[in-house]
């Protein structure tokens, strides 16, 4: 075995108390602790067959400490999802509604379409973030298979 | 604090989330009868850009629920104007709360959701000034590429 491979290296730039939270809701949402670690590692996740990301903003911008931190959250979709101007068109008209309403965008970044939210820690619990994890998944799967099926991003 | 009788009428009555927002205009240096209508209502234009807030719980404490709206700049195509957009989405979610949507006559949305323990007028106010500040830099970004891109095209007729 490689010595160096013995203490991997940290991938998630957050603060401890961010990285205890995420270990702790993979657990909940059924993980194996070593996959749970893993996660809060990496920042990597996949959740109802959709690639997960994570980054953390515990910067201060407003110079106020008590606002605390936030997960930034994107899931990939497939690429097919924003492969023509109507389906743009439409996921940017969803996406006014899914900030809303959920607080969650469509993006495209080169070519990659994603779907991004924010989950700001203070006052919640692990539960809360784990249950909000899971619907944001199968908000972003239930995209996908729209287009799948040939129908716009979200049904207008 | 006081409270009127009209504030208690109107869906958003809470008293505290009237003064709240006049007071978080009055941070970002709007005249006063402008303001006072703005905690009423919760609707304002600054400098022609129109700005909505309001709470999510009638609570001024938050969280709240603001946006504003821009108009695809003169000489930029929908395509452009749509991918900006959805490039700027991967970005405006890692410094607020905030994405952009599209409204039906193809104007932007910039949409931010505050979150709680915002009732501090200041802070309120610097959140809406985030909002604007945002929704600026990219009509102005996609508008300045347009123009270079215009101005390139000419040069090289």
């Amino acid at each position: 075995m490689n010595p160096f491979d013995a203490r991997p290296a940290q991938e998630l730039d957050a603060p401890p108390h961010v990285l205890a939270l995420l270990h702790a809701a993979m657990l909940l949402l059924g993980l194996a602790p070593d996959e749970a670690l893993a996660v809060s590692r990496t920042g990597g996740l996949v959740l109802e067959g959709l690639d997960l990301g994570f980054a953390c903003d515990s910067a201060d911008a407003d110079g106020d400490d008590d606002r605390g931190a936030a997960l930034v959250v994107a899931a990939q979709l497939p690429k097919g999802v924003l492969g023509t101007l109507a389906q743009r068109r439409s996921a940017l008209l969803a996406s006014t509604e899914l900030m809303a309403f959920v607080g969650a965008a469509i993006a495209c970044d080169r070519g990659q379409p994603r779907l991004i939210s924010r989950w700001c820690i203070a006052g919640q619990s692990t539960a809360q973030f784990a249950t909000w994890l899971r619907d944001f998944a199968k908000l972003g799967a239930g995209i996908a298979e729209r287009q799948r099926a040939g129908d716009s991003v979200l049904a207008a | 604090m006081t409270a009127s009788a009209s504030a208690s009428a109107t869906p958003s009555g809470h008293p505290g989330v009237h003064a709240c927002r006049r007071d978080a205009a009055l941070v970002l240096g709007i005249a006063a009868p402008v303001a006072s209508h703005f905690g009423e209502t919760g609707v304002i234009e600054i400098a022609g850009e129109p700005l909505v807030l309001q709470p999510l719980h009638d609570d001024p404490a938050g969280p709240w629920i603001a946006s504003t709206r821009a108009a695809r700049p003169d000489g930029v195509s929908e395509e452009t104007w749509i991918d900006a957009l959805l490039l700027a989405n991967n970005h405006a979610q890692l410094v607020a709360h905030a994405g952009f949507g599209l409204a039906p006559d193809g104007e932007a949305v910039l949409v931010l959701r505050i979150p709680p323990a915002h009732d501090d007028p200041s802070l309120l106010a610097i959140q809406l000034s985030g909002l604007l500040a945002l929704i600026d830099s990219v009509r102005d970004g996609v508008r300045n590429a347009a123009a270079t891109n215009a101005s390139l095209s000419r040069t090289l007729q």
